[in-house]
């Protein structure tokens, strides 16, 4: 069967998270989903497929999750404009503007187009920091994740660096459960992380407007 | 080597782009997104306009009509063609830059068909029979259609035979058979001549593909400095061998400056191209294509690269 519904992540932990907490979330999904998840590889990659789903015209809807990273939401998306360029006419493309929710375009005759920054369209970081917003902040664990691996970035001896961090602090909270350095989709499965955190919900709205799931 | 192609009013072509062409390219496409009708415009591009190339097109689709401006108005559509009807000649217009005429006979069939004009106004006379007076079509680009039997493999052997091409040919059959020694075509039969057999066996007990695989051989030697065009390139041709003949299409088309263009609807046939493009040796040489109808119903190309094609296949897109 045709592909019709396509989202596009960087890499194989986003696909994974995600696809979990789709799943443990029980949103429906009204469409062929067998594989409609890809995970490019990289951020150009992922950026690259995007163009070339774009310029397929049996795609119908078309989302995108890219971190924003160090470089901030704003690069960003001028990185993704400058590549989609050529593949969407001005009107479309003139769309493509920030939104506190997720960028969402919606066009008669045309394909739904999502645009979702991890975090949270807002800050600069990456998956483990929407991660992180699904863990309790009064656990008692997460507490000492915190402040171990705190300690730990003052040391001669840190090995990551700054910018990591987040990644340490997930991998550790990970690495301390009762199972052990689960990777992200089977630990949301497991729940060590809650997928029904407040902080989700934006994405969960984003995803629904860009599938027409609502 | 053709580097961007337009066409305008040529069939299901309403105004068609085609950007950044290769020495090879792949084109593929669902059904009715005018993957045939490309190859047949490039035949014509290539002939300039020749009339015999023409009516073959025409006849080749099954749409020749006594009356001309009908079997004409199926290929070029719109309001580019003008035909101007008086007593004694019938003049087709393509646009600016092509003009077609012939003379309009009593008995009126087969016809006459000449170039009364061309490009800058200059007239050219070049009278030419239609097929069905028996003549070939005055094709510049060599074509092979999709389907094996339209195609007289004698004619090809005829300008092959004890050339040092019949060498080249024989050494392209021997990726489907390395046990041939050599080959003879009597009309359109090919017989193979086996290491260790006493007596020849006819080609075709090779199975399918040795046939497809002789044609594109014949016709591959016969397009240096030329465009070669293969509609269906997979035609009968098991997967493994694919990207043997790709590799084979690949070193020709460098060393002998041969334009290739080959349409396909086999996954495996974009595979074993992408493939051989990523071959350090042949770099940048090899561009995909995709023919489809947008949005708004127009025949569009989308151009991959190997960047974009080796992404395509590593997430399994389908590029098709």
């Amino acid at each position: 069967m045709e592909l019709r519904q396509l989202l596009i992540v960087e890499g194989i932990n986003d696909l994974h998270a995600i696809q979990s907490l789709i799943d443990k979330r029980g949103i429906k999904l009204k469409f062929n989903h067998e594989n409609y998840i890809r995970s490019a590889g990289d951020v150009d990659r992922a950026i690259n497929l995007f163009g070339q789903a774009l310029n397929n015209p049996s795609i119908q809807n078309v989302g995108i999750v890219i971190d924003a990273n160090s470089i901030g939401i704003y690069k960003r998306l001028n990185k993704l404009k400058a590549f989609l360029k050529n593949n969407l006419p001005k009107e479309r493309f003139d769309k493509l503007q920030i939104q506190k929710g997720g960028i969402v375009v919606v066009e008669e005759n045309m394909p739904i187009i999502g645009i979702w920054f991890m975090p949270d369209n807002e800050s600069k970081g990456y998956l483990e920091h929407f991660l992180a917003k699904m863990i309790p902040v009064e656990n008692e664990l997460w507490q000492h994740v915190l402040k171990t691996v705190d300690e730990l970035s003052q040391k001669d001896f840190c090995e990551f660096k700054e910018k990591e961090k987040q990644k340490a602090l997930i991998h550790t909270w990970l690495a301390w459960q009762k199972s052990p350095g689960l990777p992200f989709g089977t630990a949301v499965k497991s729940g060590y992380f809650d997928v029904n955190s407040p902080s989700v919900e934006p994405f969960l709205k984003w995803f629904e407007n860009t599938f027409l799931l609502t | 080597m053709l580097k961007d192609l337009h066409i305008q009013n040529y069939r299901l072509f309403e105004d068609f782009k085609m950007k950044g062409l290769g020495q090879v390219n792949l084109i593929a496409g669902k059904n009715n997104t005018g993957k045939t009708a490309l190859l047949e415009a490039l035949r014509i591009l290539e002939s300039k306009g020749d009339l015999s190339v023409i009516s073959n097109i025409i006849l080749e689709r099954g749409d020749l009509n006594r009356h001309d401006s009908e079997s004409f108005s199926t290929l070029f559509t719109r309001k580019l063609i003008h035909i101007n009807r008086d007593a004694s000649q019938l003049t087709i217009e393509l646009g600016d830059t092509i003009k077609l005429s012939r003379e309009v006979k009593e008995s009126d069939y087969p016809t006459y068909f000449s170039i009364v004009e061309r490009g800058n106004g200059s007239p050219v006379r070049n009278n030419l029979k239609t097929p069905t007076d028996g003549q070939y079509p005055n094709d510049k680009a060599v074509y092979i259609p999709f389907s094996n039997d339209k195609i007289r493999i004698s004619d090809f052997w005829k300008k092959v035979v004890l050339t040092p091409l019949e060498d080249q040919v024989h050494e392209i059959m021997r990726v489907i058979e390395p046990k041939i020694i050599r080959l003879d075509i009597v009309d359109n039969n090919a017989k193979v001549r086996l290491e260790n057999e006493i007596n020849p066996i006819p080609l075709k007990n090779l199975g399918e593909g040795a046939n497809r695989m002789l044609i594109i051989a014949l016709a591959l030697v016969s397009s240096k400095n030329k465009m070669l065009l293969i509609d269906e390139f997979e035609s009968g041709l098991h997967y493994s061998v694919q990207e043997q003949l790709w590799n084979i299409i690949f070193e020709y088309a460098k060393k002998w400056n041969i334009q290739v263009f080959a349409t396909t609807h086999s996954m495996d046939a974009v595979k074993s191209f992408f493939y051989v493009l990523e071959k350090e040796q042949n770099e940048g040489m090899g561009k995909f294509f995709r023919l489809q109808r947008s949005r708004k119903g127009q025949i569009e190309s989308i151009k991959y690269d190997e960047k974009d094609l080796e992404l395509a296949i590593g997430v399994k897109l389908d590029p098709r």
